[in-house]
């Protein structure tokens, strides 16, 4: 199991009040499962993502990763978690801008082993995957979109971790672009890499194997991708307001 | 470490303004305090050489009741028995008129030894014409004039001048007057008083006024002024019905002067570490502010709080490596330049940077500290900076 999380609830305080970004969710996600997070803007897909990929550590209830009990620990603890095992790929790509391409992806490797020459090999192998080989010694302004969160794919797969996080991760992509990064994610999932989407678009959505829906903070579908365009499932039916009924997966 | 300094450098460079002014802020502190320091510590330095080393000595031994020292040889055989004295010197100091055609000055006529006063003070190394006086027995009366003495009564080395020296004498006042060649000059001593005093040698002075085995001080010189009230201390015991003064008791100009200048010194530092501080500290805080996002990007790539708080601490370390080297060789060339032409320069009392590690190390050293502790509340701040709100406020 990857992700065993329990009654997690997350709030954010508003003044005087308090807004619940996530109630009481429980899911589990096991190891090479490609997953998409669907919902409405404001259901919690961010919150769920950050707390998944233990960038938050505000929540309430119980969550592991890899069977290890995340609430509780430190932030220190939490990062040395997510620097060896979650790749975490954004929307809008965070690239370091004083940092080149190479030296991009090259990071968090040279962050876990401490050897930069070997961080640079292993950066210059994926980069030649994600045919960026020539874009090496290039200022991240310099890439257009879909370069840039090619470069990103590639920086969170340099320590080769067991799962990767995209939020939203062709928000900001054309359709060209779009469809080459959902190509490495099919291939991702195909090698066996753990694959968490957050995604309200359905051309990336039903490209993963279960749909999760969240609405106002509560997994409201959990099913198999090929049931999520059904009326009484499918997300962008539901958006206009009624909740939908939970069914497991 | 490697990996942080890496992430700091680009950082800045990435920055490139702000990095220009705070190492400018760093290096102008440290290119303003290195020659401040220097040309206070050359100052200090001349004012114990003009006013200690060549004047009072760093201990003064004198009669409790202002009168003379009597049965100073038995004195100087005891003190010269003492280890780590560097030179002990009587001196006999009376009143008197200089006379020279119709010109005439009231001088202060110090009885020296001249070889004594040579290795202790350099005295005839220091005369800027003549020579020193003969002080054998049978030598032609001869006169040592102070500069701004000879200048008062225009003479110069072999002229003459009458030299009229009043004593008392089973209680009346007499008076000795006699001509005295000028044998030379000596140069000005600043602000202190033997540029206007008139010398003779001992033994005649002594012959004139009465008072043969007399001195109204001794002078004791050290290896080092620091030991002035240590040895002062040790030696009061060996001379219990005279006084023995240390340096800053018997020349109080010289002793405010130089606790003047450790004001001055400490001011100045305060007021360079609060002038690099502000600023270091402001332009660093606002960086963290503005690169929010790569420190949330950072922190979400799994770099923990004690890294981000080392990548921007050294930023401030690099920031202050670079400022203190700059501000070292600029320091360093304008000490060279007051060497040059010296900040204060009268009558032979110069002050020029004195050039050495301590000068360079204490204000490096200190603004090195600054810049780092200047660094702590922003890096503190980087650490604390929460990668999901960090990525959030994007």
């Amino acid at each position: 199991m990857l992700f065993l999380a329990a009654h997690v609830s997350r709030s954010f305080p508003q003044g005087d009040d308090s807004l619940t970004a996530l109630d009481d969710v429980t899911l589990i996600v096991r190891e090479h499962e490609y997953v998409a997070i669907a919902g409405p803007s404001g259901g919690g897909k961010s919150t769920l993502l950050n707390v998944l990929g233990l960038l938050d550590g505000e929540f309430s209830g119980h969550l592991e990763f890899r069977n290890q009990k995340v609430h509780g620990l430190s932030a220190r603890e939490r990062a040395a978690l997510r620097l060896a095992g979650i790749g975490i790929v954004f929307q809008r790509f965070h690239l370091l801008p004083m940092l080149d391409v190479r030296d991009n992806v090259a990071l968090p490797n040279w962050r876990l082993h401490g050897a930069r020459r070997r961080a640079r090999a292993r950066a210059e192998e994926l980069l030649a995957q994600m045919k960026l080989g020539h874009r090496l010694r290039h200022d991240p302004s310099r890439l257009s979109g879909g370069e840039m969160q090619r470069v990103a794919i590639a920086r969170a797969l340099v320590n080769d971790p067991p799962v990767l996080l995209a939020d939203e991760p062709t928000g900001n992509l054309d359709a060209s672009n779009t469809r080459a990064v959902l190509r490495i994610f099919d291939e991702l999932a195909e090698a066996g890499r753990t694959l968490v989407v957050i995604s309200h678009n359905p051309e990336v959505v039903t490209r993963a194997k279960r749909v999760l829906v969240l609405h106002h903070g509560k997994v409201t579908v959990d099913v198999p991708v090929g049931q999520i365009m059904e009326p009484r499932f499918n997300p962008w039916s539901t958006l206009s307001g009624t909740q939908p009924p939970r069914e497991g997966a | 470490m490697r990996l942080l300094v890496h992430l700091a450098l680009r950082s800045l460079l990435r920055s490139r303004l702000a990095f220009g002014l705070l190492v400018a802020a760093v290096t102008a502190g440290v290119c303003f305090q290195i020659p401040n320091a220097a040309n206070l510590a050359g100052y200090t330095e001349e004012l114990l050489r003009q006013g200690m080393e060549r004047m009072t000595g760093h201990l003064q031994v004198v009669a409790r009741d202002g009168k003379a020292v009597e049965g100073v040889a038995a004195m100087l055989a005891r003190l010269e028995r003492q280890g780590g004295l560097r030179a002990v010197v009587p001196r006999l100091i009376h009143g008197g008129v200089a006379f020279k055609g119709s010109e005439h000055q009231p001088v202060r006529i110090q009885g020296i030894d001249p070889g004594a006063e040579e290795r202790a003070t350099g005295f005839c190394r220091r005369l800027g014409r003549g020579r020193c006086m003969r002080a054998e027995a049978g030598a032609a009366p001869e006169a040592v004039l102070g500069a701004s003495l000879a200048a008062r009564l225009k003479v110069g080395v072999g002229d003459r001048v009458k030299v009229l020296i009043p004593y008392q004498e089973l209680g009346e006042v007499e008076h000795s007057s006699a001509y005295y060649r000028v044998s030379g000059v000596l140069e000005g001593g600043g602000a202190f008083t033997t540029d206007a005093d008139l010398f003779l040698a001992l033994p005649l002075l002594r012959r004139v006024v009465g008072a043969e085995d007399a001195a109204s001080i001794v002078s004791i010189y050290l290896h080092d002024h620091a030991e002035a009230g240590r040895r002062a201390a040790e030696l009061r015991p060996l001379l219990p019905r005279l006084e023995v003064k240390p340096w800053w008791e018997v020349s109080q100009f010289v002793a405010s002067a130089i606790a003047g200048n450790r004001a001055i010194y400490g001011v100045s530092m305060a007021m360079v570490v609060a002038a690099v501080m502000i600023p270091v500290s402001a332009l660093l805080f606002i960086l963290v502010l503005h690169e929010r996002r790569q420190i949330a990007i950072l922190g979400a790539l799994g770099f923990s709080r004690p890294a981000l708080f080392g990548i921007y601490m050294w930023k401030a370390a690099l920031v202050g490596l670079i400022g203190v080297g700059l501000g070292s060789a600029l320091g360093y060339g304008l000490c060279r330049y007051f060497m040059l032409r010296p900040i204060f320069e009268f009558s032979g009392f110069v002050v020029r940077p004195a050039l050495n590690l301590e000068v360079f190390a204490v204000p490096s050293l200190a603004l090195f500290t600054v810049t780092l502790l200047s660094g702590l509340v922003p890096a503190l701040r980087a650490a604390r900076c929460e990668p999901a709100v960090g990525l959030r406020e994007d």
